[in-house]
């Protein structure tokens, strides 16, 4: 996702079918289980499953080409890492355009092993 | 509502030892006892707050649920490391990225699978031999089905 996208409420724009969203957002997000880097898009977009507009099918169909682009990239976990437990925390202080909310995310790496994350509005 | 960047990132910092702890009770069970575990924040005055309440104007109103990672850095059970942003690898889940950071982030985090096939392409090729030499000690049948399918099966006899 561009660095300038800027994903509104967009009342204006054309509606489209709301269960054809949603469950396109619902497989999405069972995909994040297995690819963390859709994490953040995906989560900027299941905000708008209410009231889906054009604009915002067009940038969940993003994700998609996007994955459709990187199928040969997932977790892997080797066998003989040392077992250290890292965490990370960042957070984009009012990062949501809508109603100026923050974003956290964080990760723990084990070893050199991604193992859990997290983002929240 | 955060009314600083501190203090976002003070939340944050307080949502990641929530889940550290949970680890670290799942790792205990499988007899691997970790102290002091480290989180890593790109913020020295979030870093700051969970070693001295300071009180001022910017950190009055923070919810006393969220002083919940100063009780832990206390305990020992965490500890909060400087990182800068550049190796800050949680910053692919808060916000959009360029190209260049989106892929150097993703490729710390997951792995290529094709790199990994490359690695144990030997062992692939070792198999295959192997495979070679079991069955070429056998008869083989070639069976065509009226669907072209190629379809090879022992002959015991």
């Amino acid at each position: 996702m561009a660095t300038n996208c800027y994903l509104d409420l967009d009342e204006k724009g054309a509606s489209m079918d709301q269960t054809k969203f949603r469950g396109l957002i619902g497989s999405l997000l069972y995909l994040t289980v297995s690819r963390p880097n859709i994490m953040f898009n995906v989560c900027l977009c299941d905000i708008f499953q209410s009231k889906p507009k054009e604009s915002h099918f067009t940038a969940a169909k993003r994700i998609l080409k996007y994955l459709e682009g990187t199928t040969t990239v997932g977790l892997w976990y080797p066998a003989d890492v040392s077992l250290n437990l890292v965490g990370y925390s960042d957070s984009d202080f009012a990062g949501c355009k809508i109603d100026r909310k923050n974003t956290s995310g964080t990760c723990h790496l084990l070893g050199s092993s991604l193992v859990s994350w997290h983002n929240k509005k | 509502m955060a009314l600083s960047t501190a203090e976002a990132e003070y939340i944050a910092v307080g949502s990641c030892c929530a889940q550290t702890l949970w680890m670290k009770q799942q790792l205990s069970d499988f007899g691997l006892n970790l102290s002091k575990i480290p989180l890593l924040c790109d913020n020295t005055s979030a870093i700051n707050l969970t070693k001295n309440p300071v009180q001022h104007s910017r950190t009055k109103h923070i919810e006393i649920r969220h002083h919940f990672i100063r009780d832990h850095v206390t305990n020992g059970d965490c500890e909060i490391q400087f990182v800068s942003t550049e190796n800050q690898l949680a910053n692919l889940f808060t916000k959009p990225l360029s190209k260049e950071r989106f892929n150097f982030l993703r490729n710390e985090l997951v792995y290529w699978i094709s790199n990994m096939c490359c690695e144990s392409f030997i062992s692939y090729v070792l198999l295959a031999i192997c495979f070679f030499f079991f069955f070429s000690s056998w008869h083989f049948t070639v069976h065509c089905t009226r669907f072209n399918f190629i379809i090879f099966f022992l002959d015991k006899s």
